[in-house]
């Protein structure tokens, strides 16, 4: 075929979206070379639709997780003690830096369980709360609203289903991710961690919680995951295991570096104002920027 | 290569008259196509992966079968030859005998079985794969190469476990880039089941990509960089790391024995004083000796 490269440039170009249309000899070389169904696959991929696949449905995240919210009560949501696990989540931020002028950025905030515990200690900062399920978002608003009706700190709120944020380059200070990276796949956890990366200021923190295998807990979690096949356990909130190598393999790829890990079976975690320890069940990694 | 023909090549494919894209055409398609774009025109050529996949609980064997229709049967996991000579040198350094019963699951298209059957002398090879294309591509090809063979040959298409084969019926399995391609769970199901067909103080010998090596890395970002729908709406890679792997083993009830890392050159090729490294790490299991 003559122009072969011409044509590769120009689906990339429409690939990546820098052209709307293909020019019309490129149209009239595939109208003359392919097959109506191949050229329409070939249109729907180039263009965006994304063609039929045999895989599950498009991400799964945001169904199982909306369905999760909508089916279950909110104080159950992440399962455990919905006020000693935001006790701990909070002393693992204030013991790793948080200051009440911060900016936080509450990644996968669920129906609270963190909001509630840290919004009175922002004072003057900001508390983002950001989840995958819009439902989720609003059982969170509501119970802020309730609990604080004069919030000490700005306090906002959104739906995001798919990175990237929709905030600006180096507005943060710290960004939590509690139980987030356990229901996802690691190249997603990579795509997040990658963007967290951009809208951290410079020595901003990140801070997710995981289930390394390592873990009692975190083996009963992957031997129930491979009880089910492929679908089944895509067609539910998915629990994902892994390991610190493999995490801080991701973590490094995407810009940040580890400072240390709170291994989720010690009880190590100070809660605040007390002199009190407790372990949060899940592992904790702190990344700095 | 004439348009005409081209277009003729593609009809005859999606007519299904045609079992794979002859090399000239996959040629053509990979000068000229982006890969994304390429793999659409694989998935529009194969058959319908909606049918397949709604037959199987998974997506591996819509993708696999779909990948073994189109591209030409050798271009699959790079250097053919190679790569199935280092195969059996691990195999052999890790104590394969003649007389042994081999499971090769995921067979692909014959690359290890091409040198493991010569090897077997009064053994028995057993080629497993999740694409029943691929299991017919590595039976021709043996079935031409060795019309009499010198060990039982048997071959079969697998889309889930468990694996229909006796228990103690096994000596040695190994898996050749199938952990590299499948969830961290499906690889659980496997070597469980495989403790099962395994006698005791048997092997399980598989590759994967930790993320350690240089080589893992850019499989990772790749599909990082497609989102979820479509990482998985052809042949998928997975990375992991070491300490992923030997737990899920171990799990299985597995115990990992040693790594052959995939950037150091400590595979002796069959018959040669040579070393070699496989580009995938290589982990070997072994099964418990009284099970």
């Amino acid at each position: 075929m003559t122009g072969g490269t011409a044509l590769g440039q120009a689906l990339r170009r429409a690939a990546d979206g820098s052209i709307r249309r293909l020019p019309r000899p490129v149209s009239a070389v595939l109208r003359r070379t392919l097959p109506a169904p191949i050229r329409q696959s070939l249109r729907r991929l180039v263009f965006g639709a994304g063609p039929p696949t045999a895989g599950p449905a498009p991400s799964p995240y945001e169904v199982t997780w909306e369905t999760a919210a909508q089916l279950q009560a909110d104080q159950m949501v992440g399962g455990g003690d919905f006020d000693l696990i935001g006790r701990i989540e909070l002393g693992l931020l204030l013991t790793e830096g948080l200051r009440p002028t911060d900016t936080l950025l509450d990644f996968g905030c669920g129906s609270g369980r963190l909001a509630v515990q840290v919004i009175p200690v922002l004072r003057g900062g900001h508390y983002r709360g950001v989840d995958v399920s819009q439902t989720m978002v609003n059982l969170a608003r509501d119970r802020v609203a309730h609990l604080y009706p004069n919030p000490p700190c700005q306090v906002s709120w959104a739906q995001l289903t798919e990175p990237p944020f929709s905030i600006e380059d180096a507005s943060i200070d710290m960004v939590c991710a509690f139980s987030v990276f356990t229901h996802m796949e690691h190249e997603d956890t990579y795509r997040y961690l990658k963007d967290a990366r951009r809208i951290v200021r410079p020595g901003g923190r990140f801070i997710f919680s995981c289930l390394p295998m390592t873990l009692a807990d975190a083996q009963e979690v992957f031997l129930a995951s491979a009880s089910r096949d492929f679908h089944r356990r895509w067609g539910m909130t998915r629990d994902v295991t892994t390991s610190v190598d493999l995490m801080n393999a991701v973590a490094t790829l995407a810009g940040w570096t580890v400072v240390r890990w709170y291994a989720g079976d010690a009880p190590t975690i100070r809660l605040p104002g007390t002199e009190e320890f407790a372990a949060l069940g899940q592992s904790t990694c702190v990344l700095v920027a | 290569m004439a348009v005409g023909a081209v277009r003729q090549v593609m009809r005859a494919a999606l007519s299904g008259s045609l079992r794979r894209l002859p090399r000239p055409v996959y040629g053509m398609l990979r000068g000229t196509i982006p890969s994304p774009i390429r793999r659409s025109l694989v998935r529009a050529v194969g058959p319908a992966p909606d049918a397949v996949a709604a037959a199987t609980p998974n997506p591996y064997v819509g993708a696999w079968e779909t990948l073994a229709r189109v591209i030409p049967d050798d271009a699959i996991g790079g250097d053919f030859d190679l790569g199935g000579r280092i195969q059996l040198g691990v195999l052999l350094m890790e104590g394969l005998r003649p007389t042994d019963t081999l499971l090769d699951f995921g067979c692909g298209s014959g690359r290890l079985a091409l040198k493991a059957i010569p090897m077997l002398q009064g053994g028995q090879y057993f080629g497993v794969d999740v694409s029943q294309t691929m299991v017919e591509l590595a039976r021709d090809r043996v079935a031409t190469q060795y019309p009499n063979p010198s060990c039982r040959v048997s071959w079969l298409q697998l889309g889930e476990p468990p694996f229909p084969l006796e228990e103690r019926s096994i000596d040695v399995a190994c898996a050749f880039s199938d952990f590299t391609h499948i969830e961290h769970e499906d690889a659980y199901r496997y070597l469980k089941d495989a403790l099962r067909i395994v006698g005791p103080g048997g092997r399980f010998i598989f590759s994967c990509l930790p993320m350690t090596l240089a080589y893992a890395r850019p499989f990772f970002l790749a599909a990082a960089a497609q989102d979820f729908r479509d990482r998985w709406s052809s042949t998928r890679n997975i990375t992991t790391s070491v300490d992923f792997m030997e737990a899920l083993a171990t799990l299985a009830g597995w115990t990992p024995v040693r790594w052959y890392a995939g950037d150091q050159y400590k595979v002796r090729l069959p018959e040669s004083d040579e070393f070699a490294c496989l580009g995938q790490s290589i982990c070997v299991l072994a099964a418990p000796q009284r099970s």
